[in-house]
């Protein structure tokens, strides 16, 4: 036994022999009576259905306050937050959490901070699209003599619309392999693109798109539902492999069109050839790759609608610069004049036949 | 072996639940000993109106009681503490001081009461515990209760009643050698 157990026993024992129960015989009969009593009456109680327990306190003047204070907000609440909700003035998180509930419910609620970005990009893009869009309504002579915007570095220039055409878009998307330049032009003349998908159809005579080398290029997009134009040829389909295209001969041509908007560009697009648009006057130039060359939309004399250069010239040439040429205007071309800046290296090796259209 | 007086309990508590005086005698003279030296050992002013109004509690909440002997004990105990409780806060509310020189009646009363003879030696042992030890101590050492029990009396926990023994055994045994000591 350890001596705190000893301890605790000798307390214990202390305490036991101290303590004495003490006695109730005196407080008996009164308590019993007392308990007998208070039972009889708790029985009366229940059988007359009287409350045998204590009442409640009485409602004091601060529980009433409170209890008001707490319906107030209570009804500020249930009312005020869904009138923010569908006024869209919520924080971004709970508004968007309240157009989930507007979903389910079936209610339009605005969707809040994030929602009216997006709509904002949306909105842009449309745009974009429209501008696009709007060429294949025209005719392939507007395309091919109107030329006008710009691209910017990037390709993601968007011409300015000066003239009566369409404003056309560059519509390229480079790639890392397409090397500097990316053409906004099809390859062929204002052709429509045979696969609607393919992104890198251009729009006729549309801005152009210097790559930079990266794999930026024009974000254009061309009405994604094109009206093939039977009387032009179509366009090339798009090397599926991309690492069969070579990396295109570049031209750059930037050509202001004095008065209608510089139509021009040049470059690749997917190892075709790229080719600039030929605004009114301007020649076509291309820089080749293997699959063909590109020829400047009108570049023959038997263009159609007589609107292109004169003088396209459509160049395959591994290994030389597609440049392209100033032409005079010829008549019935759009106004301005065009002069074209080309200059590309076309460095790999070819793996077909010319093609020109 | 269990106690014959213990294996009558049931049949006690259900004539006393039907109201017979008999069974309620036998019920008082069985548990109400224990519940006045626990209120006593509380030092509670008026320990016997205490008492009555645990039983009237008691009487109140016997219908919803059910179990065994040493389960009313300790629920009959757990009503006198928490009347005991009850009273301590009327009594913290009240003024300290009260002018009983003015009441004709109460002028020549005199002194409290002394302590009973019987309480004498307990009250001089459990002088300076704290009231928790004090509650402690009695039910553990003079009604016998398990731990637990006195748990559940207390509205407290196993470790808290350990805790509390320990200190009230700690603090009665040193002032004890103290006194042998001088």
């Amino acid at each position: 036994m350890s001596r705190d157990d000893e301890r605790e026993s000798n307390v214990g024992d202390r305490i036991r022999r101290a303590a004495q129960l003490p006695s109730v015989d005196h407080l008996l009969d009164a308590h019993v009576s007392l308990i007998v009593a208070e039972q009889r009456r708790l029985a009366q109680a229940r059988a007359h259905g009287v409350q045998d327990r204590a009442p409640r306190p009485t409602r004091t003047r601060a529980m009433r306050r409170r209890r008001t204070a707490l319906v107030a907000f209570a009804i500020v609440a249930v009312l005020l937050v869904p009138a923010l909700a569908l006024a869209g003035q919520l924080p971004a998180p709970i508004q968007r959490f309240a157009s989930r509930v507007g979903d389910a419910l079936g209610v339009d609620v605005p969707g809040g901070h994030h929602e009216s970005m997006r709509e904002d990009r949306t909105a842009s893009r449309h745009r974009i699209v429209t501008a696009a869009g709007a060429l294949p309504d025209a005719s392939s002579s507007d395309r091919s003599t109107v030329a006008d915007g710009a691209g910017d570095d990037h390709g993601h220039g968007t011409g300015p619309g000066t003239t009566d055409t369409p404003t056309a878009r560059a519509p390229v998307e480079g790639r890392p392999d397409d090397g500097p330049g990316t053409v906004d032009a099809p390859l062929a003349g204002p052709a429509e693109p045979s696969d609607p998908h393919a992104p890198s159809i251009g729009d006729p005579g549309t801005g152009l798109g210097v790559d930079n080398g990266r794999s930026e290029g024009g974000t254009g997009r061309v009405d994604t539902d094109p009206k093939p134009d039977a009387t032009k040829p179509t366009q090339q389909p798009k090397d599926p492999k991309p690492e069969q295209h070579p990396t295109p001969g570049v031209g750059v041509g930037v050509r202001p069109d004095a008065g209608v908007g510089a139509g021009s560009g040049a470059g690749l697009e997917h190892g075709n050839a790229g080719g600039n648009s030929a605004s009114a006057g301007g020649t076509g130039h291309a820089a080749a790759d293997d699959h063909s060359a590109a020829q400047g939309p009108g570049a023959t004399t038997d263009d159609p609608h007589g609107t292109g250069g004169t003088s396209g010239t459509g160049a395959r040439d591994d290994s030389t610069v597609a440049h392209a040429t100033p032409a005079p205007p010829p008549a019935g071309a759009s106004t301005g004049n065009a002069v074209t800046h080309g200059n590309g290296n076309a460095e790999l090796a070819p793996k077909g036949p010319d093609k020109e259209r | 072996m269990a106690d014959p007086e213990l294996d009558t309990f049931p049949v006690l508590l259900a004539d006393a639940r039907e109201g017979d005086r008999a069974a309620w005698e036998q019920f008082y003279l069985r548990f109400a000993p224990s519940v006045l030296g626990y209120l006593r050992s509380q030092r509670v002013d008026e320990p016997e109106d205490l008492l009555a109004d645990v039983w009237l509690q008691v009487v109140r909440d016997l219908a919803g009681f059910d179990g065994s002997a040493d389960g009313f004990r300790a629920w009959i105990l757990r009503i006198a503490h928490n009347r005991l409780v009850d009273v301590r806060r009327a009594d913290a509310r009240r003024p300290d001081e009260v002018i009983v020189a003015t009441l004709p009646e109460l002028a020549d009363a005199g002194d409290p009461a002394p302590p009973v003879d019987d309480q004498a030696e307990l009250e001089r042992l459990f002088h300076g515990v704290p009231a928790t030890q004090r509650a402690v101590l009695y039910l553990r050492y003079v009604l016998d209760l398990p731990q637990g029990d006195i748990a559940t009396v207390l509205g407290s926990t196993l470790a808290a009643v350990k805790m509390q023994q320990r200190r009230g055994i700690d603090a009665i045994s040193t002032r004890l050698d103290e006194e042998t000591d001088a």
